[in-house]
C-alpha cells in the first residue's frame, strides 16, 4: 500500500500551491490601488450616474400655454398641467411668442386652446419640438392625454347642463405592469447591475494574466511544478469574491437607495449573478491570456464586453424594436441573457420559463470560456 | 550525476511565416557542482536554450533529446529569468511563501531554509519590505533566493547580472559559488560580461545557433595565445586615436583602449606581428599579453565569420566616415583638454524627492569634444544626475549649465541642443525603422530637404539600410542601440546623452558603439554616458564616480587606476571601482 500516502502526498502539495497562488493573489488585489478603484469605487460611480444623472423619464417638460384672451377654462387648463409631474407649463400671451420659444428651445412644445366661444367646438393645437424625436413622442402623447382627461369632466359639465339626467361614460383604466411608477430607474439599475459584473469580471481578470505576461512573473511561475488548473483556480476565485462583493454593493443601493423592487427571491438573484460573474471572468482570462499585453486586453474587452453590454443587450434600448439581425445577435452576448433575467427577477418575480432557460444558457457560457480559458494558460511561452 | 541534454533544435515561425532556426543541434553536459557560463552575441540562441532546459519552450522532435526527462523534472529545476519573476506587491517573504509553495517545499523545512538564504543574500532585516521597494541589487538575490528555495539540482540563470553594478554583481557570484561548492548543484548562467564568465568553470560559447566553443576558461583563452598585444601610444597621441588607427590595420581584428593604452588581437601569428612591426616604427610600444577570454572570443567569431563567408558583420567598425576629414578632425586632437571650451557645468547641485536626498552637491565641469562618463552602483544618483542635465528633471538646488544655456531658465533652448538615448532606448516599437527615424525628425522639428538629408545621413553612418521597413521591436539589442543613436543624432546635437546604452548589448555591438562615440567626439561632439561595464571607463576621458548621492571621484580612468594601485596590486578599472566606493562608504 505504498502508493496510497504518496497520493494522499500529491494531493497535499496541489493543495499547498493553490492556497499559495490564492494568497498571492488576493494580497496583490488588496495591495493594488488600481483594483479597487476598479473592484468598488467604479460600481459606486457608475451606480450613482447611471441612478440619479441619467433618467429616460419624461419629467417637467417646459411647455408654453397660449392664452390669448383669458378665460376661466384656459387658466383651469394651465393649472391641469402644472398640477402634473410631467409638465412645468409658461403662460405666453400670442403664438409668436410661443413660436420664438420653441425656437429658442425654452419650451419643447406649445399648446394653444381656442375657445369654443370662438366659434363653434374646443379646438387644440399642440406643437412639439421634434429634434429629440423619443421625447417628442412621448410629450405629444402626455399632452394630448393630458388635455383628453382635462376636457372629460369639462364635457361632463357641459353635457349635464343640457339634461338633468347624468349621463353614463366609458373610462378608460390604464395599468401598467411590473414598473407601475413608469421609472426609468427600474430597468436601468439593473442593468448597471449587469454593467458592474462585466466590468469587474472581465476587465480585472483580463489585466491579472497580461501584467504577469509584462512583468515576467509568469514566466517564473510556470517554471515551477505548479499545474495550468491551478493557476487558473488561483486567478479565477479572488476576482469572483470581489466581483461578489460589487454585486452586494448593487443591491443595497437598488434597494434602500433607488428602491427598485425585488420581487424574485434573492437567493436566485445572487445565484445567476454568480454564474455571469463566473462567464465574466472566463472572457477576461481568455483575452488575457490570449493577448499578453494589458492594453490590448484592456481595449478588447471595453470593444467585446462593455460596449456590447451598454448598448446591445436591452439595457438601454428595448430589444424588441431592434431590426431582426440585430435581435438575434443580441443574443449571443451572455450579458443580454443576464439583463433579462435580473429584469425579471427583480421587477416581475420567479418566472420559472425565464429563469431556467436563462440560467442554464449562462452556465453553458461559464463552462464554455473556461475551459477556453484553461486552455489558453499553457506552460509555455509559445 | 550531471545533467544532459543532447541535440536540441528549435525552430520559430517569425511574422512574416518564415522560419528562424534559433537552436541548431546543440548539446551540453552540466556538471555537478560546476557553473557553467553561456557567452554569445545578441540572438544566438542562449535565451532560447535556458528556456527549454527549464521546461518553458519545447524543442523540435522531442523525442531525439530528452526533453520529456527535462519537462518531467522541473522541480529538480532552479529557475530565475531575465526579468527576476518578482511580485512587486508582496514583500520579500511573501514572495518566497509563494515560490517555496509552488516548489513544494514542506512548512516545517521553511524556516531554516529561509534563514540560511536569507543571511546568504543579506536580505534578513528586509524581510517585510515589498519587493519592489528594493534596490536593483537586492531584487536580483531575491529573484535568486527564490530559485534556490527547492535546493535544486540544477539552476538556470537568464543574465542574471544586467543592469547591476559590480558590488552586487560580485555579491551574487559569491552566492552562486559559494552554493555551488556545498551543495554540489550545477549552474548554467548566461551573461554579457566576459570577465565574469572567465570565473566560472565552463565556458559555452553560442553562435548563431551553434555552439561555437566551449571547455575550461583556460583551454578557451589558450586559443588566442601569442596574438594578443597592449600598445602603448606615443605622446601626443589618446589611446582612443590609437585605438582608431589600429583598427585600420586589416591584420589586427580588435583593438580596446585599456589601461592608457591599447589592447589589441591579431589574426594570425606571422602576418599579425609584420603588421605590428610597422605600427611600432610610428612610435607605439607594443608588450605581447596574456590572453583572455574577450580576446578568444573575438578571435572565434572572427574566424567563424571568415570560414563561413558570412555576411554577418563581425567585424562591426564602420569606415564609412562620410564627412569629409576637416581640417576641423585633426584640430581636436591636437587642441589639449584644458584649452576647449566648458559646454556644461553643474555647480554645488542636488536633488531632493521628499526628505530622499538623490544627489548631494555635485559639482563638474565638461568640455567640448570630451567623453565624460557617470559612475557608481544601483542607487548612487547617476540617473538622477543624468536627467537634471538634460532637463528632464529640476534641481532642488545649485546651477546647471548646458551648451550655454541655463537648464533652469532655458530649458527648451537646452534641450535643443542635446540629443538624448534613453535606458531602453525609447522607440516606437511597432513603427518600422524609417518610420521611426521620420517622426523623431519631425519631433525635432526637422524638415523638408534637411530632414531628409540627415535622415539619409543616419541610415548611411549607421548601416541601417537594410532594416528600413522592420518594425524596431524586431530588432536585435545591437541594432535598437543603433536606431536609438541615430534618432538623438537627427538633430545634430551639440551634446550626447546616453544613459546606459550598453545594458544589453553584446561585446560585439559594444565595440562598434564605443568606435562610434569615438568618431563623435573626434568631430568635436561632447558625450556623456552611464555605464555598470567597468571597462568601458577606459574609453572616457574623464569619469565621475558617485555613491549615495554624493561625488566620490572625479579624474582620468588612468589616474583612478593609479590610485587604487597605490593601496592595492595594478588594478583593473572595475577594482579601481570597487575600492573607490568601498572606501567611500567607510
Amino acid at each position: 500500500m505504498s502508493h496510497e500516502p504518496q497520493r494522499d502526498d500529491a494531493r497535499r502539495i496541489r493543495l499547498m500551491r493553490i492556497v499559495a497562488l490564492l494568497g498571492k493573489e488576493s494580497r496583490q488585489m488588496m495591495r493594488d490601488k488600481s483594483t479597487v478603484t476598479l473592484g468598488v469605487i467604479l460600481p459606486i460611480v457608475l451606480l450613482f450616474i447611471f441612478g440619479f444623472g441619467l433618467s429616460l423619464d419624461v419629467r417637467e417638460v417646459p411647455v408654453a400655454v397660449v392664452v390669448e384672451n383669458a378665460s376661466p377654462e384656459t387658466r383651469d387648463l394651465f393649472t391641469h398641467l402644472s398640477l402634473s409631474k410631467t409638465f412645468s407649463p409658461v403662460v405666453v400671451r400670442s403664438p409668436q411668442d410661443a413660436e420664438t420659444l420653441l425656437r429658442e428651445g425654452t419650451v419643447n412644445a406649445m399648446v394653444r386652446h381656442q375657445d369654443k366661444t370662438a366659434g363653434g367646438d374646443d379646438a387644440f393645437q399642440i406643437v412639439v419640438n421634434g429634434r429629440d424625436s423619443n421625447l417628442a413622442r412621448i410629450s405629444s402623447r402626455y399632452l394630448e392625454g393630458a388635455i383628453t382627461a382635462w376636457s372629460a369632466p369639462q364635457t361632463q359639465v357641459f353635457l349635464s347642463s343640457l339634461t338633468d339626467e347624468p349621463i353614463g361614460w366609458a373610462e378608460s383604466e390604464t395599468r401598467v405592469w411590473y414598473n407601475d411608477a413608469l421609472l426609468s430607474r427600474y430597468f436601468l439599475i439593473p442593468g448597471v447591475t449587469v454593467l458592474i459584473m462585466t466590468l469587474i469580471g472581465a476587465l480585472l481578470t483580463a489585466l491579472v494574466v497580461a501584467r504577469e505576461w509584462e512583468r515576467g512573473t509568469f514566466e517564473a511561475i510556470i517554471a515551477t511544478p505548479v499545474l495550468p488548473s491551478e493557476i487558473l483556480i488561483g486567478k479565477t476565485l479572488p476576482y469572483f469574491a470581489l466581483g461578489m462583493i460589487g454585486l452586494i454593493l448593487c443591491l443595497l443601493a437598488s434597494s434602500f437607495i433607488f428602491h427598485v423592487p425585488m420581487r424574485g427571491a434573492l437567493g436566485l438573484v445572487i445565484g445567476v449573478s454568480a454564474v455571469y460573474l463566473t462567464v465574466s471572468l472566463g472572457i477576461g482570462l481568455l483575452i488575457s491570456a490570449t493577448l499578453k499585453n494589458q492594453f490590448l486586453a484592456s481595449q478588447s474587452v471595453l470593444i467585446v464586453c462593455f460596449m456590447p453590454t451598454l448598448m446591445w443587450s436591452g439595457f438601454v434600448f428595448d430589444l424588441k424594436s431592434a431590426p431582426m439581425v440585430a435581435y438575434y445577435i443580441a443574443y449571443l452576448f451572455p450579458a443580454t441573457w443576464y439583463v433579462e433575467l435580473l429584469q425579471t427577477l427583480l421587477l416581475a418575480g420567479n418566472v420559472p420559463e425565464i429563469v431556467v432557460r436563462d440560467g442554464i444558457i449562462l452556465m453553458l457560457y461559464a463552462v464554455f470560456f473556461l475551459a477556453l480559458a484553461k486552455a489558453k494558460i499553457k506552460k509555455s511561452l509559445e | 550525476m550531471s545533467f544532459r541534454a543532447l541535440h536540441l533544435k528549435k525552430t520559430f515561425r517569425q511574422k512574416n511565416g518564415a522560419p528562424l532556426l534559433a537552436l541548431d543541434d546543440v548539446s551540453l553536459t552540466l556538471k555537478k557542482g560546476t557553473i557553467t557560463a553561456l557567452v554569445g552575441p545578441d540572438g544566438a540562441g542562449k535565451t532560447t536554450l535556458i528556456r527549454i532546459l527549464a521546461g518553458l519552450l519545447k524543442p523540435d522532435l522531442p523525442e531525439s533529446s530528452n526533453a520529456e526527462a527535462i519537462l518531467n523534472n522541473q522541480h529538480r529545476i532552479g529557475y530565475m529569468p531575465q526579468k527576476f519573476g518578482l511580485y512587486e506587491d508582496l514583500s520579500v517573504e511573501e514572495n518566497m511563501n509563494l515560490y517555496a509553495a509552488l516548489l513544494g517545499v514542506p512548512d516545517h523545512a521553511r524556516d531554516t531554509q529561509y534563514q540560511t538564504l536569507l543571511a546568504m543574500a543579506d536580505l534578513s532585516s528586509f524581510r517585510t519590505r515589498r519587493a519592489g521597494k528594493l534596490s536593483g541589487g537586492m531584487k536580483q538575490k531575491l529573484g535568486l533566493i527564490c530559485a534556490l528555495l527547492a535546493a535544486p539540482e540544477v539552476l538556470l540563470l537568464d543574465e542574471p547580472t544586467v543592469g547591476v553594478d559590480p558590488l552586487s554583481r560580485r555579491e551574487l557570484k559569491e552566492i552562486i559559488k559559494k552554493l555551488t561548492e556545498e551543495t554540489g548543484m550545477s549552474v548554467l548562467m548566461s551573461t554579457a560580461y566576459l570577465d565574469e564568465a572567465d570565473r566560472c568553470d565552463e565556458v559555452i560559447l553560442m553562435f548563431q545557433g551553434k555552439v561555437l566553443a566551449s571547455g575550461s576558461p583556460q583551454t578557451l583563452r589558450a586559443l588566442s595565445k601569442g596574438r594578443c598585444y597592449w600598445a602603448r601610444p606615443h605622446k601626443n597621441e589618446t589611446p582612443r586615436a590609437l585605438q582608431s588607427r589600429l583598427l585600420e590595420v586589416t591584420e589586427v581584428i580588435d583593438a580596446v583602449p585599456m589601461g592608457g593604452g591599447v589592447r589589441l588581437i591579431t589574426d594570425n601569428l606571422k602576418d599579425g606581428q609584420r603588421a605590428l612591426s610597422d605600427e611600432q616604427q610610428k612610435g607605439a610600444t607594443l608588450t605581447a599579453v596574456d590572453p583572455t577570454l574577450e580576446d578568444s572570443f573575438m578571435a572565434l567569431l572572427h574566424q567563424h565569420a571568415a570560414d563561413t563567408k558570412d555576411k554577418m558583420p563581425i567585424h562591426v567598425v564602420h569606415h564609412a566616415d562620410n564627412r569629409d576629414p576637416t581640417h576641423e578632425q585633426t584640430d581636436w586632437r591636437a587642441r589639449p583638454m584644458q584649452d576647449r571650451e566648458i559646454v556644461i557645468n553643474v555647480d554645488h547641485v542636488s536633488r531632493y524627492f521628499g526628505d530622499f536626498c538623490a544627489v548631494n552637491d555635485v559639482s563638474f565641469s565638461v568640455r567640448e569634444g570630451e567623453v565624460f562618463g557617470l559612475l557608481g552602483p544601483n542607487g548612487a544618483g547617476k540617473t538622477t544626475t543624468f536627467r537634471m542635465l538634460c532637463g528632464l528633471l529640476p534641481a532642488s538646488h545649485g546651477s546647471l549649465f548646458v551648451a550655454g544655456c541655463d537648464v533652469r531658465a532655458a530649458r527648451h533652448e537646452a534641450r535643443r541642443k542635446i540629443g538624448y538615448v534613453a535606458q531602453k532606448f525609447s522607440l516606437y516599437g511597432a513603427l518600422s525603422v524609417a518610420e521611426n527615424l521620420s517622426f523623431f525628425a519631425g519631433a525635432y522639428g526637422l524638415t523638408g530637404a534637411y530632414k531628409k538629408r540627415r535622415i539619409d545621413a543616419m541610415v548611411e553612418d549607421f548601416a541601417l539600410a537594410s532594416f528600413l521597413l522592420t518594425p524596431a521591436e524586431q530588432l536585435l539589442q545591437g541594432y535598437k542601440q543603433r536606431l536609438a543613436m541615430a534618432v538623438g543624432l537627427l538633430h545634430e546635437p551639440a551634446i550626447l546623452f546616453l544613459d546606459e546604452p550598453t545594458g544589453s548589448v553584446d561585446p560585439i555591438a559594444r565595440r562598434a558603439f564605443w568606435q562610434r562615440i569615438t568618431q563623435l567626439s573626434d568631430h568635436g561632439m561632447t558625450i556623456v554616458i552611464t555605464t555598470h561595464f567597468m571597462d568601458e571607463a577606459e574609453y572616457c576621458d574623464r569619469v565621475l564616480i558617485q555613491d549615495r548621492g554624493a561625488m566620490l571621484a572625479l579624474d582620468t580612468p588612468e589616474h583612478l587606476r593609479e590610485w587604487a594601485r597605490r593601496a592595492h596590486r595594478p588594478a583593473t578599472m572595475e577594482e579601481a571601482f570597487i575600492e573607490i566606493v568601498k572606501r567611500g562608504r567607510q
